[in-house]
Order: structure tokens, then sequence, then C-alpha cells
């Protein structure tokens, strides 16, 4: 009878334990400063010149952003039992567009190998794939964006661009596509803008997915594409557009207008031989991913080269086929190191 | 004298530009204005730089760095139309990886620009023992790994991650000559590396015969019958070169 009772309440008292100990762990989320640890001392320009842009780390699979401090081994004994911080996320495989939600610290990433979607929360340390949306598989998602609660993909294999919610309901299907690209979301949120490769067309949507206009045509001269691919919005609400085939990135106002082309064909620094991602830092400078140069070069709004960095390899800071490019409000950058099989995190330094 | 085979070289190598412009003119691949396919650019009539990056002469200095000295970025990119730039290290720091002419290929097959994917491979070294590694091996050929003159004839591999047999390929000695790779000038000219050119042939269509049943720009000799498609397989995966078949596992060399 003793026996019983003191197995009893020592089972009782460990439960308890246990338990205080997993919301202990379930409490703590990943403050920013810590996702962004710096994992590799490089900067361009190199030393002694002064540093524009640091290498901060790279993302390849779910157990890269697990988070690794704050739990004891009971607590993370406790999460294995109870599924608490399992990682059901696939590894980064062939990414293209990506996407990062300052608000919720989560990455989403289209990935073309893995047919789908991560979703890389990076305070909690858990990552999801979505790999289906109303029972159908992806076949060759290119681009995301997020706005709100709402998902935006193209998938450039079913011609379709996709409005899901978070939780990868489909919302909304948009087809009528030569071939759909790269998605930008205007800074207020109002304005969707995704492009259509093989129609050399912009078409502009608002948030729900309604059609408000399109731009764009077939040819070299300002204001036209041949194969456009990626796109940015910055925070005036300027359109940048990768004219892939044309060797040069276009950049127009919100209404379609054309300001001016930046970029031509060819293999010095300054030029562009196979331009992808397009972005846009907080101070104006446009950053143009190139994947034969597998690097970054980075213009100010006149067209005149500022710097470039990266260069063929796997290694910190270098690329091996990258693709898309994307820039937090805090001046991160992210691109799709493609081959490499990783995103790779990146900062802009401000002058003082 | 000397002049004179300078003149022939040049007219040779003149010969053999124009042949492989005559061809690829005639395949999607030309995405000049004058080409008879649906993608194609408005105006511009080059057929070359789509794919070949043509020299810039005047660079522009980055006004951050100007210490750089870097100034072409020389990646199968010259005036040339050179793939490999450095003939005794074509492929330096990416020996192991997609590399040469797989690397221009997949630099637009990106599934945007233009569809297509592969199977990625890696392979850490060359030795008979070691594995390739892919994450799907079951819709996609391996590319850009080597196999070199006296090299491995047996490869390991690994498919996501699991073992999934051995694959023998012929000693490279094996008198095959329907198109085997293994002699062939274009396995040579990458570094005895099978990429995406081994099989296929960017400059030429012959899938666009209104006859054919072709794989797009697969490099057979006939575009119909047995030839069309196997006799490529079969240049490395072949049963007839006794020990090494297309697929199967074996326990020892």
């Amino acid at each position: 009878m003793n026996f019983t009772t003191k197995t009893c309440s020592t089972g009782l008292f460990l439960f308890f334990f246990i338990a205080a100990l997993f919301f202990q762990g379930c409490a703590g989320s990943l403050k920013t400063e810590e996702i962004f640890v710096v994992e590799a001392d490089l900067n361009w320009p190199p030393f002694p010149l002064k540093p524009r842009i640091k290498y901060i780390r790279s993302i390849a699979m779910p157990s890269d952003i697990a988070i690794k401090e704050g739990k004891g081994w009971l607590g993370r004994a406790f999460d294995y039992l109870t599924g608490g911080s399992l990682l059901e996320g696939t590894p980064i495989s062939a990414p293209y567009g990506l996407f990062f939600d300052s608000d919720k610290k989560t990455l989403y990433v289209a990935d073309r190998a893995r047919k789908g979607i991560h979703l890389y929360d990076l305070s909690k340390g858990k990552a999801e794939t979505l790999e289906a949306v109303a029972g159908e598989v992806f076949e060759m998602p290119v681009a995301v964006a997020v706005s709100g609660d709402r998902i935006y993909v193209s998938d450039s294999g079913f011609k379709k661009l996709l409005i899901l919610d978070l939780e990868g309901n489909l919302l909304k299907e948009i087809d009528r596509w030569e071939r759909p690209g790269g998605i930008a979301i205007s800074k207020d949120e109002k304005r969707l803008y995704v492009v259509d490769v093989l129609a050399c067309r912009i078409k502009v949507f608002d948030a729900e997915g309604n059609f408000l206009f399109d731009f764009g045509s077939k040819g070299e001269k300002a204001g036209e594409f041949n194969l456009p691919s990626n796109i940015w919005v910055d925070a005036s609400g300027k359109i940048y557009v990768t004219d892939s085939m044309n060797f040069r990135v276009q950049i127009f106002d919100e209404s379609g207008k054309h300001i001016i082309s930046i970029g031509k064909l060819g293999d010095s620094p300054g030029y562009l031989a196979r331009p992808r991602g397009v972005a846009v830092d907080s101070e104006g400078h446009i950053y143009i991913v190139d994947a034969v140069f597998d690097n970054v070069q980075i213009f100010n709004p006149d067209g005149q080269l500022l710097l470039f960095f990266g260069g063929s390899g796997r290694g910190p800071g270098e690329f091996y086929l990258p693709s898309g490019i994307f820039i937090d409000e805090k001046d991160r950058i992210y691109i799709s190191d493609s081959y490499n099989r990783r995103i790779q995190v990146f900062q802009y330094l401000k002058e003082e | 004298m000397k002049k004179n085979i300078y003149i022939i070289i040049a007219v040779l190598f003149m010969m053999h530009a124009s042949t492989a412009l005559a061809g690829v003119a005639d395949t999607k691949h030309n995405l000049s204005s004058g080409s008879s396919f649906t993608y194609k650019s408005a105006t511009e009539t080059e057929v070359c730089k789509f794919c070949h990056t043509p020299h810039a002469s005047i660079a522009d200095t980055p006004l951050w760095n100007h210490k750089n000295d870097v100034t072409t970025f020389t990646r199968f990119s010259s005036a040339t139309l050179v793939v490999d730039d450095n003939a005794a290290n074509p492929y330096g720091y990416l020996d192991a990886d997609l590399s040469g002419a797989s690397k221009l290929c997949m630099g637009c097959h990106d599934g945007v620009t233009a569809l297509g994917a592969l199977s990625q491979v890696t392979i850490s070294d060359v030795s008979p023992s070691n594995y390739l590694t892919a994450t799907d091996l079951r819709n996609k050929h391996p590319v850009s790994f080597e196999y070199k003159s006296g090299g491995s004839n047996l490869w390991g591999v690994l498919d996501g991650g699991v073992k999934a047999g051995k694959y023998g390929l012929p000693n490279n000695t094996v008198n095959n000559t329907i198109n085997n790779p293994f002699v062939s000038e274009k396995w040579r000219r990458e570094g005895e590396r099978v990429e995406c050119t081994v099989c296929h042939d960017p400059h030429e269509n012959k899938a666009d015969a209104a006859d054919a049943a072709l794989l797009p720009f697969w490099v057979s000799s006939s575009i119909t019958g047995y030839d069309s498609h196997d006799s490529v397989c079969v240049a490395c995966h072949n049963p007839s070169f006794g020990e090494y078949t297309a697929f199967g596992e074996y326990s020892s060399l």
C-alpha cells in the first residue's frame, strides 16, 4: 500500500516537473538577433575597405534552424515523445523564389526539386513543407510571396497562380498564363505583380487576386521584354523586372511607365549574362543575381555599379547557379543558392 | 608557310563555327528573330549570344571597391565561345559538381526562363568504391560526373540516401562504336565527364524532323527505330559488356 502511494506521488511529481519543462520550452522563441547569428566573418568589399555587405548564415535543412539552446534534455525528450518540436519539413533542394515574413520570422522558399513550398519558422525552430494544395501536388513551384494571411505561389509547370491561406488551403486559383514566373507585393500590400514569362507581360492584381491591369510586350525597346523572369517592388512603389533574354533589368513606375534600364550583355563587372532575381534595399540600391557569374551585383538607381559579391563555389558567400533574392525591411538579403541547395543570408551595412 | 597554316586553321575554325550555327539556327535554341519557332526575340538577329556571353571590353569599376582588379567573369563566356576556359583544370572548384556545358544548360533551364530539371549528383571522390548520391534517380539521369580513361567502371548509387545498387559502366577501352560517348570528342572536351552534352546536342535537334520519335536534342545518329534512343543508352549500359550490365548489382569487379 505504502509502496503504491509512493510510486503514485513520484509519478505525479515527475509529470508536473516534465510539464513545467515543456511549457518553459514552448514559451521561449528566439529573438531576431539569435536567429541571425553570424556564422563566418566575410565582408565585401574586404578589409581594409569599409564593409558594405556582411555574410550572416546559410539555411539548408530543418536542423539548421532547430533551436538548440534553452531546453534541457528532459524537455527535449518530452518534446520527442509528444511530438512537440519534431521537424516535419524537408531539406531545401532546388530553391528559386523566396520570401521572408518579418512579423512571423518565417522564411518561405519555392523548391522546384522538392516540388513544394518550405515554411521555415526561424523563431520557433520549426519547419514545414507544403507539397500539395487541395489534393493536387505542385509541379514546378518557382515563386512565393506572403501578404497578411495569404500565400501566393506561381507554378510554372501547372501554369497557375495559387492563393492559399497560411495552412496551405486553396483560396483562389488564377489560370490563363503562358508561364507564370516571379511574384512581388507592394509594400502597402494592395497590389500583386506577377510575371508572365512567355507572354512578356506583367500582370497586376489586388490582394484578393482580382485583375487590375497589365503592361509590357515582346521586344527590345524600353518597356518591352524578352522572357522576363523575376520582379520586385520597392518601398516607393517602383517596379523592377529582370528582362532575362534582353540581359537587363527594367524599372517602371507604379503605373507601368518605363523609367530606366540597367545592364547589358557581357562578361565584365557591371554587365549581365544570366540575370535572375532582383531586389532593392532600404536605400534604393539594386541587387541583381547572375547565374553565370555566380554573384550579386549592386547598382545605384542610375545604373552605376557599386559593388559585387559572391563568386563560384560551395563555401560561405559563394554561389552555384543562384536564382531568387529577397531583401527584408532590416536590409537582410536572402539568396536562393540553387545548386548548393541552400539559402544564404547577408546584411547590407548602412553608412552611419 | 607558317602563315598558310594559320589561314587554314582559321578557315577550318570558321567552317566549324558556321556548321554549328547552321545547325542551331534550325532549332528552338535559336532565340533570334530569324527563328521559325514560337519563342524568339522580336528584333535581335544574333543567334549565339543567348548562350555564349560575348566579351565586354570596357569593364565598369565598382564604385565601392576601387581596389578590385577582377575585370572579367570568365565562366564559359569568352568571345571565342569556348565552354571551358581553363584546359588544365576546366572545372576547378566545381570539379565534383554540375559543371562545364551542363552548367551552361541549367543557366537557362531553371524552371522559369526555360523549363527543365535534372537529378543533381554529387561525388565526393572518384574511385570504384565511391557512391554517387542523388535525390531521385528514378526519372532523371545524373549528369556532371567524371568518367576518366582507366578510371572506375562500377558506380555505387545512393538514391535518397539509400543504397540503390551498383551501376555497371563499360570499360572505356571497350570498342563500342555506336555512339560511344567514351570515345567521342564531346566527352573528351568535357574533361572526360558525363555532361548534358554527351546525350544532348544543343546545336542540333533531330527531334524536329517530321517522322522523328526522339527526345529533344538527342544525339543519336538515326531518328527512328532502335538506334533512335537505345543506342545512346547502351553505349554505357550494355549487357554485352559481359560483367557490366545496365543496372545490375555486382559483388565484385
